[in-house]
């Protein structure tokens, strides 16, 4: 009995050890298509569709039923109808087809195929095929190359094996083959056959272990080269600085100089510092008005500072540096033994403004009320009082 | 192998002078605000520490100078004479300016009298000034 080993197109998937009869029932439940590959079990025969064994198509102990003769399959369009613009080609071949979306969601079920592929592998592969689905396929070129010439195109959707040899058992040997035989043998019907009719057999192909080990040591060096990759993003060097965020102080400065000026414009632009005199009753100014009064009368209400022209002090009758704090001092301790709070400024006309002043400030640091003598040569005159 | 070294950030070392020209506006636009062109002779006023600060906008400042010999009458120039450089003449002057500033609300007379005018003219112009009724009088100090 004779058992087979089916490729399922469009799952990606080997199925192994089937016998005649299952393989017919697979084609007759619809698991099984027509461009499904098959082959001898355990062999290594090239892959063959089903559809060219019309032997198993039919079972022995049914009457073959009367087929309609099957209508020559239309020859690819790539070749008899006129040449499309690249563009055209692109977008046609670009379009995700329903086989397009059931190959990817198909392809996670690698792991249940015979293929030894790892689950990482399989994830890269999905991104793959999610990447390759996009992509311009590297064949379209060929294609309108092919349009050229004679022999048909050679389709490979796995760029990775463009430089390698197609396998001897691969469909595309059976292609280059069925080429070759084909100048001979003048059939075009049988590499119209050969050729995918549909995106679905333009998947990738079945591969011998040995091309499985090959793919594999392409995964390991892709995997070196993602390590490098991470190595190389270590770097020795120093890493830059990192750009320091800065404020723009600017408009803080101008704001800040605004309310200056604002201030500055609207507050009082000058102070004058002055000591507050008493002053002078001008109706007193005659003589009939002034009312003397005498030295003893005057000391009783008033502590008595004089200054003579050379700028020498006397408070009391009793000679003081002329400092501000021996002045000051003299006059706490004369407010304080007698309890007079007025002072009575006594100087000469030559005396310079100076010293009075310093007595002056003297006083109003002790707090004493001011009275200023107004200075003549002939006694002394009580002037108004100060503060 | 794919060592990359990676460039070191280039600061740049210009300054940004924009912050420094705003300033310097600023500053010209205050001063020309507040310069006020005071003429008039420099006296050096007294020194005191227990002084009274009196706004200009409410005084009328009269400045004092030494005479230039001894024996003569001190020169005494208005602040608000635009031709500071002449001296008020007369104590009729004196009360004059004392008065019309008394009109403007400025109640406060200040005696701006340098430190070596004598004791006895400073009298003498306080008792003109105090001819004024309602006026306050001040002797003009610096601080120590």
């Amino acid at each position: 009995m004779n058992t087979w080993d089916v490729f399922l197109s469009d799952r990606l998937q080997v199925l192994r050890g089937l016998d005649t009869a299952g393989v017919r029932a697979g084609l007759k439940s619809g698991e099984f298509r027509e461009d499904d590959l098959i082959r001898p079990a355990g062999s290594s025969d090239p892959w063959v569709r089903l559809a060219d064994l019309p032997e198993l198509l039919v079972s022995e102990s049914e009457p073959e039923p009367e087929l309609e003769p099957e209508p020559e399959p239309e020859p690819p369009t790539l070749v008899e109808t006129t040449p499309e613009p690249l563009d055209e080609i692109e977008r046609q071949h670009e379009k995700p087809t329903e086989a397009d979306d059931r190959s990817s969601e198909h392809a996670a079920e690698l792991v249940s195929s015979e293929f030894v592929l790892d689950d990482e592998d399989v994830e890269e592969e999905e991104e793959e095929e999610a990447e390759d689905e996009f992509e311009e396929p590297s064949w379209s070129d060929e294609i309108i190359a092919s349009e050229s010439a004679e022999s048909p195109p050679v389709l490979d959707d796995n760029d990775e094996d463009e430089d390698e040899e197609p396998p001897q058992d691969s469909l595309f040997a059976i292609i280059d083959e069925d080429e070759e035989e084909a100048d001979d043998e003048d059939s075009e019907e049988r590499r119209a056959s050969a050729r995918p009719q549909s995106r679905e057999s333009q998947i990738a192909l079945p591969v011998d272990d040995e091309e499985i080990a090959e793919w594999e040591d392409h995964e390991q060096v892709a995997e070196a080269l993602e390590e490098d990759e991470d190595l190389a993003a270590f770097s020795l060097a120093p890493d830059a600085p990192e750009p320091l965020e800065e404020l723009d102080l600017t408009a803080m400065v101008d704001v800040a100089f605004q309310l200056i000026l604002f201030f500055l414009v609207t507050a009082t632009s000058m102070y004058f510092k002055t000591l507050e005199i008493p002053a002078p009753n001008p109706d007193e100014r005659s003589v009939a008005t002034r009312q003397a009064r005498t030295l003893e009368d005057l000391e009783e209400d008033y502590i008595l500072v004089n200054i003579d022209p050379r700028g020498s002090f006397t408070i009391d009758h009793e000679p003081v540096t002329a400092s501000l704090a021996a002045i000051s001092e003299r006059l706490r301790n004369a407010r304080g033994e007698t309890g007079r709070t007025s002072m009575l400024v006594t100087a000469d006309s030559a005396t310079i403004l100076r010293y009075a002043v310093l007595a002056i400030d003297a006083a109003n640091e002790n707090g004493l009320q001011i009275a200023i003598a107004r200075p003549t040569t002939f006694g002394v005159e009580e002037e108004a009082g100060g503060e | 192998m794919l060592l990359q070294r990676r460039m070191a950030h280039v600061e740049d070392d210009v300054i940004d002078m924009t912050p420094m020209v705003d300033v310097v506006f600023q500053l010209m636009t205050f001063l020309l605000l507040t310069y006020n062109a005071s003429g008039g002779p420099k006296v050096d006023v007294p020194v005191a520490r227990h002084g009274l600060g009196v706004e200009e906008k409410q005084a009328v400042v009269l400045t004092l100078v030494p005479p230039a010999s001894a024996g003569e009458k001190v020169q005494v120039y208005s602040g608000d004479d635009p031709d500071s450089d002449r001296p008020l003449a007369s104590d009729e002057l004196i009360r004059k300016v004392v008065s019309d500033a008394l009109g403007q609300g400025r109640r406060k007379v200040i005696l701006q009298a340098d430190g070596t005018v004598p004791y006895g003219e400073v009298v003498r112009i306080a008792s003109v000034v105090s001819e004024v009724e309602g006026i306050m009088l001040h002797i003009g100090v610096q601080e120590p």
